[in-house]
């Protein structure tokens, strides 16, 4: 895939002189600053110490909880409904619905949102005085000091929630652009990242509210909140047209800039209410464009299959996640003026899209980065772990310090390294159990098929990689590389002649990668090393085989060829000729690499029966049948059925004195059948006088696994031998 | 026919062929040599027409001699003998310009039928070294323009031979005469000696040892 409009280099330290794992250690510290900033602001507000909300048909708000130890512990309770509320010395203020709003964008005029602060002016007012006085639906007047702060332990569980959506939406950005810090569209997934950090932080201040801030405090905060979605909005909807592929040179990000800017210097301002509602339309309409976007990529990635998972994947993430959040929280509030779900829930929906697009990056290595970025994480996260587990213990269970960070330690050790071990293995054991399963069956298949070592070679690979299809092709590599970003890897051929391709990994369930280009590597270092050393082996063993081959052929054949040409007797001269044969025979069966296709075989029985048929004064008939003609056969297999196949003509000829001999193959995949047949004198079924020749031919094929009958066809005139050979093809 | 020199290291064979090559051309004079060295000798001081060359020598492969004799004395008529049949010997003896092979363990009479066959022009052609001729031609096709292609008759009686047709068969399937056939067997295995020789001419100017110029 194309990163956007900057290639990646496949180094993924190319041109990094800080560390990644130092980056996302400051990216945590500045996330972590953002938490604690955020939660200080949150915490230093006045507290009553009650969970309001509102109940249909109850005037004024009703008690859901009350802190202990708070300023409302043991006077209020649950089910007690405030009407109002006053300072000692001022007018009650009665509570209205949209006092309790979560989210202060749900006003869709300015006006409204407006009103909404000058309530909030008028609460936050009372609540600073050092007593105030609730008037309770039952009657009850109740005075209560509010505290100037409130326990970190009395934070609702949605400021926590938002504020670690924020980080870790951040740290997923960071950690990616930590490894590709060139690429522009990856910047602008940081950027988008800083942005939703903004986004989390701010709002975790605002769910926390009790009844009311102070309005500079609500319109400082909704302004941070909405920077942080305009910068989301601008390089979010920037990352879409810059990746998978950069959709041209149109300034796409700029035009959105303004017109974010645009909507954000309206809001400032209150310049105009836009028309159904004038903050929450901006989502929806951004999301619009996103999906705009996304079909010109889905136009780009036609025809490229693997762009195309990968981009679905992607926009599933993106588009996915994000749309859902759009449906489920914006669309209600636009069209029916109110919220159906928590605000955690849209944050929630847009984490899922950075965790996604995590997992994209594992499968599909989006942004061109491999499987080692999680391998990162592992280690960050279990630092990490190691101060949060600290943090917490000693600021809720612990008191002392150390025991604290004992205690973190010995939980991470426990629950933490298992887990990750668990996610280590699930990453790399296959491929590790790959190599362990694979490698003997590799070496196995070098020493055992001499000349066929790419045929095991091939093996071993699509064994290992599972890919989808491979091809063999002439041109040569030095070594495993990736092609089209991972959708091919090549890898040389062990006799150094070609190369392989080999398509989608895993049955194309996802890319190759730089891993299995070690991998691959390793793989072939192992095979060329035991080639070369079988080589120099064989070389030897051919080295002593030819010098047997040439002893024998001098010693032993010059004086079988002196016994053929001086013999005056033809028993002997036969004898003597039967045992050159032998010995021809015995030399090029000692030749392992002597395999060749039955198709050769064919031929070169074809050749050698019509000499001796027509020495013969014979009519032969050849038939070929449909066998697979490409299959090898060994030169042992070669030597016995060519023996075999000539005994049988040799004894037709001698025995039968026949017109004519017909030669008929058959076969398939597992046996290689042939049936010759003679019209000559047909012995009586039982009579055949089974002499040296037929039992040699009995226990030539048996030492091929395979066997040889006989049978007269009276009705047809003709006698009959049949010949079985098993032939596995390993292809 | 003047001279045969006959290099065959086994005494009987030798002496059986020196006593018998009279029989098959009546004005032949056989001299023997049962080495490469002795083969040196007499090539030295006799003119010879035709050399029967056996491959396994003591001193040396009677391939190698052919190859020489191919380039020092073209006119000599080189026909290999070997015991053994195999594709890879009379392949690589072909190449080095052998007109034709005999195999030994033949009755000597039947030899000397075979031997009269190759010098009418009807050398003998096996399936395995037919296809072998294919592939190195194809090959050769492949990598250069500089030696003589086949031509698509001479293709296709190789691929009939190469498929074990026998040479009647092929005249009749390709509606030749056999001894058509025959003169094509023999325009093949010289266009194989030929394109060796350019090879070896290629690799020479590669090697700087031949002045192109």
């Amino acid at each position: 895939m194309n990163g956007g409009s900057e290639r990646i280099s496949g180094d993924p330290g190319a041109g990094i002189t800080v560390s990644p794992y130092r980056i996302l250690s400051i990216a945590a510290l500045l996330g972590m600053v953002c938490v604690v900033l955020s939660t200080w602001v949150a915490l230093h507000q006045p507290w009553l110490g009650v969970d309001l909300r509102l109940d249909e048909g109850q005037p004024g708000v009703v008690v859901e909880g009350v802190h202990e130890g708070s300023p409302a512990d043991l006077i209020l309770t649950p089910g007690d409904a405030i009407i109002s509320i006053r300072s000692t010395s001022g007018f009650p203020y009665t509570f209205e619905t949209a006092d309790l709003v979560e989210d202060p964008d749900v006003f869709p005029t300015f006006r409204e949102y407006n009103l909404f602060l000058e309530r909030q002016e008028i609460v936050a007012g009372i609540l600073r005085e050092p007593v105030v006085e609730l008037n309770l639906a039952d009657g009850r007047k109740i005075r209560l000091q509010p505290a100037a702060a409130r326990p970190w332990s009395s934070m609702p569980l949605e400021s926590w929630l938002l504020n670690a959506m924020g980080v870790t939406i951040f740290l997923i950005s960071a950690a990616v652009w930590s490894v590709r810090r060139r690429n522009t569209a990856v910047r602008m997934f940081l950027f988008s990242g800083v942005g939703l950090l903004i986004t989390g932080t701010s709002l975790a201040i605002i769910v926390s509210k009790e009844i009311a801030f102070d309005p500079v405090l609500t319109w400082t905060l909704r302004e941070i909140y909405h920077a942080g979605n305009n910068i989301f909005a601008v390089f979010g909807l920037g990352l879409l047209f810059h990746y998978p592929t950069f959709l041209g040179t149109f300034p796409f990000t700029r035009v959105v800039a303004v017109l974010v800017s645009s909507f954000a210097l309206n809001e400032h301002f209150q310049w105009m209410d836009l028309p159904l509602h004038t903050t929450l339309v901006q989502p929806v309409l951004y999301f619009m464009i996103a999906v705009s976007v996304s079909a010109l990529q889905w136009r780009r990635s036609e025809g490229r299959p693997v762009e195309r998972a990968a981009l679905k994947w992607f926009l599933l993430s993106c588009l996915g996640f994000i749309g859902f959040g759009i449906f489920i929280y914006f669309v209600p509030a636009v069209f029916m003026g109110r919220t159906m779900v928590p605000i955690t829930v849209w944050l929630g929906s847009i984490t899922l899209t950075y965790v996604g697009l995590a997992l994209g990056i594992l499968r599909y290595r989006l942004f061109d980065i491999d499987r080692w970025w999680f391998e990162f994480w592992l280690w960050f996260l279990a630092g990490v772990s190691v101060l949060l587990l600290d943090g917490i213990l000693a600021f809720t269970i612990v008191s002392d310090p150390s025991i604290a960070l004992v205690l973190a330690l010995v939980m991470v050790g426990w629950f933490y390294f298992p887990a990750r071990q668990w996610v280590w293995g699930r990453l790399y054991r296959r491929q590790e159990n790959r190599l362990e399963r694979h490698l003997p069956a590799l070496l196995a298949g070098l020493v055992g098929a001499l000349n066929v070592k790419d045929k095991a070679w091939i093996r071993a690979l699509r064994e290992v990689f599972l890919p989808l299809s491979h091809r063999n092709l002439e041109d040569r590599i030095e070594g495993p590389r990736l092609e089209n970003h991972g959708e091919i890897m090549l890898v040389p051929t062990l006799d150094g002649t070609g190369k392989i391709e080999l398509h989608f990994a895993d049955r194309g369930s996802r890319l190759f990668s730089p891993r299995d280009v070690k991998l691959a590597k390793t793989l072939y270092d192992v095979a060329r090393n035991t080639e070369d050393r079988l080589t120099v082996y064989n070389r030897g063993v051919d080295e002593e085989r030819e010098r047997i081959m040439r002893d024998l052929h001098d010693e032993v054949g010059g004086r079988l060829l002196s016994l053929v040409h001086s013999s005056k007797t033809p028993r002997v001269t036969l004898l003597a000729r039967n045992a050159l044969k032998a010995l021809r025979d015995i030399i090029y069966s000692i030749n392992p690499e002597e395999e060749v296709t039955i198709e050769e075989a064919l031929a070169a029985w074809r050749y050698e029966y019509f000499q001796r048929c027509e020495d013969a004064g014979v009519v032969l008939h050849w038939e070929s049948g449909t066998i697979n003609s490409l299959q090898l056969l060994t030169s042992r297999q070669l030597v016995n059925l060519s023996r075999v196949l000539f005994e049988a003509s040799t004894n037709a000829f001698v025995h039968a004195l026949p017109n004519n001999i017909w030669v008929s193959w058959d076969g398939d995949d597992r046996k290689l059948v042939a049936i010759v047949r003679n019209d000559g004198r047909i012995p009586q079924q039982g009579s055949f006088i089974f002499g040296k020749g037929i039992r040699n031919m009995e226990r030539r094929m048996g030492e091929l696994g395979g066997w040889c009958s006989w049978e007269a066809l009276p009705d047809e005139g003709v006698f009959e031998v049949r010949l079985s050979l098993p032939v596995a093809d390993d292809y | 026919m003047r001279n045969v020199l006959i290099v065959e290291d086994h005494d009987d064979t030798r002496l059986w062929w020196e006593n018998h090559i009279s029989e098959a051309f009546p004005q032949a004079q056989g001299m023997g040599a049962a080495t490469l060295s002795e083969a040196h000798v007499l090539l030295e001081k006799h003119d010879f027409s035709l050399a029967l060359v056996d491959i396994n020598l003591p001193d040396g492969s009677g391939i190698d001699l052919v190859r020489e004799m191919s380039r020092t004395h073209p006119d000599i008529y080189c026909v290999i003998s070997t015991i053994f049949d195999d594709d890879t010997h009379i392949f690589s003896a072909l190449r080095a310009g052998a007109m034709g092979y005999l195999i030994k363990e033949q009755p000597l009479d039947r030899q000397i039928q075979q031997l009269k066959a190759v010098l009418d022009g009807e050398p003998p052609l096996a399936p395995g070294v037919a296809r072998r001729i294919l592939t190195h031609f194809s090959r050769q096709n492949e990598e250069s323009e500089s030696t003589e292609a086949l031509t698509d008759r001479e293709k296709s009686v190789l691929q009939l031979i190469a498929k074990g047709f026998s040479r009647p068969e092929v005249a009749r399937l390709l509606g030749l005469t056999p001894s058509t056939v025959a003169s094509y067997t023999k325009v093949i295995y010289q266009k194989l000696n030929i394109s060796r020789r350019a090879e070896a001419v290629i690799e020479g100017v590669r090697l700087g040892l031949i002045d192109p110029y």
